[in-house]
């Protein structure tokens, strides 16, 4: 019960913050109903990005890549070394338990 | 709406919209990877203590299966541990404590059999678990890590400052006791 109710309301914020900007969207798009077509806003858009800013997207971009990047290398040297840990292990402990993630240390779709 | 305005609503939202993915996925997702990973390390201490011949825990010891299976569990539903469910964990569990009753009491017989050494490092392993299991709720909520990582903060500095002060005022009680006797 604890955690059903634990996962509603997380979807629920997680969803309804979407929604919100969602919202703003459709709010800035509205007050341009009937003044412009979308040619007008890309071109608008594009003129008035300063330099300072494109940097700033440029960084959080690449940074965001690079931080997926780095995930993913976590992720391979992880189903490399599972292997080996886990023969080793119950070569000492033939009852050996595990915590049953898949091979790249994440949850099991049957979990989630 | 201005051209200039226009510019700086649909910039926010589109970086609003950017943050909210980083926040439903992948801050998330690193918030339980990185709880995993301090429980592998507890894990693996675990493990290293029963292979060491210097204690008296062996893999077949009740105690030290019960505990890693408990381990084990933390790890494998990491990603369903929420300050919102431990919330409603709480208020389910208000009434007589017989689910937790029992872990530990099954906790306390398979402790009886090992030495205190043994006992007081397998304690320290659970607690453990237990810090590294608050602090993935607190991390894994933004308002709480606002909110609560301050005040951890501010205690943790005074605490510090107590010890520190807490000689030199000895010192000073030592000195006041004196003159206050003559």
């Amino acid at each position: 019960m604890a955690e059903s109710v634990g996962v509603v309301a997380e979807t629920l914020i997680r969803w309804g913050a979407l929604v919100l900007i969602a919202r703003y969207v459709f709010l800035t798009v509205q007050s341009l109903s009937g003044e412009t077509t979308i040619a007008d806003i890309g071109v608008r858009f594009l003129a008035n990005v300063r330099v300072s800013e494109a940097v700033a997207w440029i960084l959080a971009g690449t940074s965001t890549f690079y931080g997926l990047r780095q995930r993913k290398l976590r992720k391979d040297t992880i189903e490399r070394e599972h292997g080996r840990v886990q023969e080793l292990e119950q070569a000492l402990d033939p009852g050996r338990t595990s915590s049953t993630l898949t091979t790249r240390g994440t949850t099991r779709p049957e979990d989630k | 709406m201005e051209n200039a305005d226009y510019t700086v609503a649909l910039s926010t939202v589109i970086s609003l919209a950017g943050l909210w993915a980083l926040w439903a996925f992948l801050y998330r997702d690193y918030c339980v990877d990185s709880f995993r990973q301090r429980m592998f390390d507890l894990r693996d201490s675990l493990f290293d203590l029963a292979r060491s011949e210097e204690n008296d825990l062996k893999f077949s010891d009740p105690a030290y299966g019960q505990l890693r299976s408990t381990l084990n569990g933390l790890i494998r539903f990491a990603h369903r541990v929420s300050w919102i469910q431990f919330v409603a964990l709480i208020l389910a569990t208000k009434g007589p404590a017989t689910e937790s009753a029992s872990y530990e009491r099954r906790w306390s017989q398979s402790l009886k059999l090992k030495s205190a050494a043994t006992q007081e490092h397998l304690n320290a392993m659970r607690s453990a678990a237990h810090i590294l299991l608050l602090r993935h709720i607190v991390l894994g909520s933004p308002l709480l890590t606002l909110t609560i990582l301050p005040a951890v903060f501010v205690m943790y500095w005074a605490s510090k400052a107590a010890s520190v002060l807490n000689r030199p005022l000895v010192q000073i009680d030592s000195a006041a006791l004196s003159a206050g006797s003559l």
